[in-house]
């Protein structure tokens, strides 16, 4: 009697576990995924472009923000740099590219990249993904090199990535002189995100 | 005035040629510039060849060819300033711009706009010969020079383009009828004015002041002409309407360089 009470018992738990566990299977993965939210002040995107093909004029975007989920199999990644911030040591130029001639940046406020797909590599993530710049969308791959994670002094779990990889700017309608400054930009891409 | 061998049948290849003259040179310049424009226009600026220089065009002919009522004509310029200038604002909505903040500036700038075409058509038909392709030259070389300093260098071709067209066709105007025959010319390029000002205002760095010097310069004539009309010589009106048109264009020029010399570093080559 005693042991056919325990049973159905395990029964019921394991009906009622299936019953409420089903639909929160997906939370039971969310769970398993960590999600670290990109620190702006420990990020950074630069892009070089030759000039007149005979030098590189460096740039950056000073606002940056993006966040990188890895769990068991899967791995998302999201970033997002502000065209307004542009920021290439010239005042003129700044202004010069923040307009309808280069970033159009009133029209399109955010350059983003949205991780469609990854593969793990050791410390290397592969990354497919979609770049947005200047209105055009296009699926790039790029190779997230981790550089380290671990517990900060202040008690925040941090993770750092880097990457570099290039386009062509024509790709994305940005074709402004294009025979005074260069059509590859190289892209370097370098954050740390903090577990949420 | 100045129309002394212009015939109707001279006013009417006058209405047909200038739109497609000043809608061919925007599109050369356009493309010029920026390329072919895509379908659907990606970048603001891809409206203008695309819808904006057809609409007016159409306008523009519709008006030439057929002899509407007068408010109803009038009714239609102002129109086609109001959704030229909505069309323009519609990709930063609302991104950038909210919509009612859009909504305020359609109407604060197409009013004015399109109150601008009528008082130019008045202007358009009292005032023949050559002075108003002069002002309109004027008006577009300083409204490039603007749009330059204010950032938007792709669509300064477009911009001296319509000059050039403007020049080009009162060249041809000379040669077969011995004068420059402006009949619809002028609304015309009033509204791809505002389009090339709301362009450089709201996607690059044209300051609202010398956006509305540039807007108000062609009207100016109108000023001249509703004060010293009928009470001077005709060289003076002609005179007197250049000098009203270029001083808000010499003003916005100076503000322009003083605000791109004031930025450091002096020194900017891309």
């Amino acid at each position: 009697m005693k042991q056919a009470i325990l049973v159905s018992a395990s029964a019921v738990i394991i009906m009622v576990g299936l019953v409420v566990g089903l639909p929160g299977a997906h939370s039971a993965q969310s769970i398993n995924s960590t999600k670290f939210n990109i620190d702006g002040s420990h990020a950074a995107i630069y892009f070089r472009i030759t000039h007149l093909g005979m030098s590189y004029t460096y740039g950056r975007f000073n606002e940056v923000s993006g966040s990188v989920l890895i769990g068991v199999g899967t791995t998302s990644f999201d970033l997002a740099a502000m065209t307004a911030s542009v920021d290439t040591n010239n005042e003129k130029r700044d202004k010069h590219l923040r307009n309808a001639d280069f970033f159009n940046a009133k029209q399109f406020p955010s350059i983003t990249f949205k991780g469609t797909g990854s593969q793990s590599d050791g410390d290397v993530l592969h990354v497919t993904g979609e770049l947005q710049l200047h209105g055009i969308t296009r699926s790039i791959p790029i190779h997230l090199k981790k550089m380290g994670e671990g517990e900060d002094p202040w008690g925040n779990y941090r993770i750092g990535y880097a990457t570099e990889f290039t386009i062509k700017r024509s790709d994305y309608k940005m074709d402004s002189m294009l025979g005074t400054i260069g059509d590859e930009v190289d892209i370097m891409v370098s954050f740390e995100g903090i577990r949420e | 005035m100045g129309n002394r061998c212009v015939t109707g049948s001279v006013q009417k290849i006058a209405v047909v040629v200038w739109p497609i003259m000043i809608g061919v040179g925007y599109c050369i310049g356009h493309v010029f510039a920026q390329g072919v424009p895509q379908w659907p226009p990606l970048i603001a600026s891809e409206w203008m060849p695309t819808v904006v220089i057809p609409a007016v065009l159409i306008v523009g002919l519709a008006c030439g060819f057929h002899q509407f009522a007068w408010w109803f004509e009038d009714a239609i310029w102002v129109a086609i300033t109001i959704i030229v200038i909505a069309i323009l604002l519609r990709p930063r909505v609302p991104q950038t711009l909210a919509l009612d903040h859009a909504v305020a500036w359609v109407v604060g700038l197409g009013l004015p706009g399109g109150l601008f075409t009528i008082v130019l058509s008045r202007a358009e038909r009292r005032l023949q010969g050559c002075t108003i392709p002069a002002v309109i030259m004027m008006v577009m070389a300083g409204s490039a020079t603007c749009l330059m300093m204010g950032g938007y260098a792709t669509l300064v071709p477009s911009a001296l383009s319509v000059g050039g067209a403007v020049a080009f066709g009162s060249l041809l105007s000379i040669c077969f009828f011995c004068t420059v025959v402006s009949y619809g010319l002028v609304r015309i390029c009033q509204v791809l004015l505002v389009g090339q000002l709301v362009l450089g205002k709201f996607y690059a760095e044209l300051p609202l002041t010398e956006m509305v010097l540039l807007g108000v310069a062609l009207p100016a004539i109108s000023v001249v002409l509703l004060t010293i009309i009928g009470q001077k010589p005709y060289w003076q009106i002609r005179f007197w309407c250049v000098v009203a048109s270029g001083i808000p264009v010499l003003v916005a020029v100076a503000m322009s360089g003083l605000k791109y010399a004031a930025t450091a570093p002096k020194s900017y080559n891309f």
